[in-house]
């Protein structure tokens, strides 16, 4: 059995780096402009290593290079960029910079400043309004997929004036921000949170499970239908109801017949119900379609 | 019968088909689909019919099929080794000519052992990657969706991927001569189950983790991983690289057996062997730069 202790060379091999010299940043901030600037900060230390290159690609040699040591990336939790969020994160997940699950924020203003102030909203912050269903999740994979698979527009978790929401991207360039109702009711129906709390006629509701299934099917124009059931405490009143209907309502209103955007895999819905036309169109005419389309929730919800 | 002159067993003979896919599988940097599992479901359909069918065949396979069977295996080997270069590139892992290196002096000294050392590691890793993947469904639960399993893809394009990367099967005729007939024919079943069900199976797991990221340039068994941390602590990769590191090794090994030529002089075999499977390598490194 000689065999089986060769096996350990290759893993003994890729731990042959001096990780004394190796620093994994958990919070990354970049600014493009006519060059990329990047700010970063070590959890090791705590410190914040900051540096300039002229391409995004060059990261981790230019704050290797101001830091001193190999940088990894591999740790981050947070990549928050102002100027072209999806233009870096589709360049960092290629490379494999970017853990998918990362965190991703788009900063109105220079991140790498906003990181030295300490003006820019942790990781904690976004993971609790998350869990809350406040926010729905928009990791790297996910910004990147409905980029790629969707209608070519994409959400992300967006940092304007210091207040947390969700920003649409379309081409490279910011095409609006949610409201708040329908960042709630893209959280449901994203179904991330671990708790989600609502307030209806003064009562506050808490959701104990939801089921809801988008369909997708075509008349004159397309027709997606939200239906399903959900279950609170204390049981859903009609005025709940409206409540639910409204925040999902304006999901689809803002996300789908204002931007055109796909986020809740309505052309993968498209395909299993039937509408065999959408598996070869493009994104532009996905996108025109969706922008032409109409949204019902069916009710009742209980 | 003492252990060495008797055959394989049914189970050493499986261990060593699968892991040649495995290793292809975890090199594979097709994106996972539906569509994909679908393909792949195809062609192991019939690739299992075809071999199950030709358990009838008289073996040992002699004269010019040895011959032919050992090109096969040498390209074979040099095949897994750039699959295996390429995912240790992909995972961007460090000391690249270190590691090709080393692949190399381990292979020579692995090649030296005993034919069955490589039958019993791949029961050993076999049964390991087992374990692992019991551990895929606990941690990816509750991330799939199994609305992407309409993401839209090619059946074709599935199908032709896994010819590609199905290189085992003229192997399987050479693995079934060391085994007695029933051996044989439970190691067929073996591979034919996890070619059929459990492959495809895993795809279409991934292809509902992976999502909308089918233009993913790296490694989606890898990115699967990515996305389905045990806990927000414990991530799984660190075992599946060394794996699938294991896997490549093991596999090469046995291809680079079965292209020694049966010789007294354990040297020349070795040089036979050896010598145009470098050369393979070397020419695929050219090509590959240009």
């Amino acid at each position: 059995m000689k065999i089986i202790p060769l096996l350990l060379i290759p893993l003994l091999l890729t731990g042959c780096t001096d990780i004394r010299r190796r620093l994994s940043p958990d919070l990354l901030t970049v600014h493009t402009g006519k060059s990329f600037s990047f700010a970063a900060h070590t959890s090791q230390e705590d410190a914040l290593i900051a540096a300039e290159a002229a391409d995004p690609l060059l990261m981790t040699e230019a704050l290797g290079r101001a830091a001193g040591a190999e940088i990894s990336t591999g740790h981050l939790t947070m990549l928050a960029v102002s100027g072209d969020p999806c233009g870096v994160t589709e360049t960092y997940l290629q490379a494999q910079d970017l853990a998918p699950t990362c965190t991703v924020l788009a900063v109105d203003r220079n991140a790498c400043d906003a990181l030295r102030s300490g003006s820019l909203p942790t990781p904690a912050q976004i993971e609790a309004a998350v869990k809350t269903g406040m926010l729905p999740c928009r990791t790297a994979d996910t910004v990147i997929g409905d980029l790629w698979g969707g209608s070519g527009v994409t959400a992300l978790t967006a940092c304007r004036d210091g207040a947390l929401g969700i920003a649409l991207y379309a081409d490279g360039q910011c095409c609006g921000m949610l409201s708040e109702d329908a960042c709630r009711g893209l959280a449901l129906l994203s179904g991330q949170y671990e708790t989600f709390a609502f307030d209806a006629a003064g009562t506050v509701f808490r959701v104990l499970g939801a089921s809801l299934k988008i369909g997708v099917h075509m008349a004159d124009k397309l027709e997606i239908t939200v239906s399903g059931e959900i279950r609170t405490e204390p049981p859903l009143t009609d005025a709940a109801e409206t409540r639910l209907a409204k925040m999902l309502g304006e999901t689809f209103r803002e996300t789908v017949c204002i931007a055109g955007a796909d986020l809740l895999f309505l052309r993968e819905a498209a395909l299993r119900d039937g509408l065999a036309s959408v598996r070869s169109c493009s994104q532009s005419a996905w996108r025109d379609m969706l922008m032409k389309s109409e949204y019902r929730i069916a009710l009742p919800l209980r | 019968m003492n252990d060495q002159t008797k055959g394989w067993s049914a189970i050493q003979g499986a261990a060593v088909i699968i892991l040649l896919r495995l290793t292809a599988f975890f090199c594979c940097d097709e994106p996972y689909s539906a569509a994909y599992a679908l393909g792949m479901h195809a062609v192991a359909v019939i690739q299992s019919v075809l071999m199950l069918l030709l358990l009838r065949v008289r073996l040992p396979i002699r004269g010019a099929g040895a011959f032919l069977m050992r090109i096969y295996a040498v390209f074979c080997a040099a095949f897994l080794t750039g699959l295996l270069l390429r995912l240790y590139r992909q995972l961007r892992l460090v000391h690249y000519a270190g590691f090709a290196i080393l692949l190399i002096l381990t292979l020579c000294d692995t090649v030296s052992l005993q034919e069955r050392a490589a039958a019993r590691a791949a029961v050993i890793l076999l049964c390991i990657a087992g374990l692992g993947f019991l551990l895929l469904p606990v941690s990816g639960i509750g991330t799939a969706r199994r609305i992407l399993l309409h993401t839209p893809d090619s059946f074709w394009a599935g199908f032709c991927r896994e010819w590609r990367y199905a290189c085992e099967l003229p192997l399987i005729l050479w693995v079934r001569q060391k085994q007695e007939p029933d051996a044989a024919m439970r190691s067929t079943f073996v591979w034919a189950f996890v070619r059929c069900i459990f492959l495809p199976a895993l795809v279409l797991f991934g292809a509902m983790q992976n999502g909308r990221l089918f233009r993913f340039a790296g490694n989606p068994f890898f990115l699967l991983l990515a996305r389905t941390p045990l806990s927000d602590a414990v991530r799984t990769d660190g075992l599946w690289m060394m794996l699938a590191f294991g896997c490549g090794i093991v596999s090469i090994t046995f291809c680079l057996q079965t292209a020694m030529p049966q010789q007294r002089k354990k040297s020349r075999a070795f040089v036979f062997a050896f010598l145009p499977y470098l050369f393979l390598l070397g020419a695929g490194a050219v090509l590959s730069n240009q």
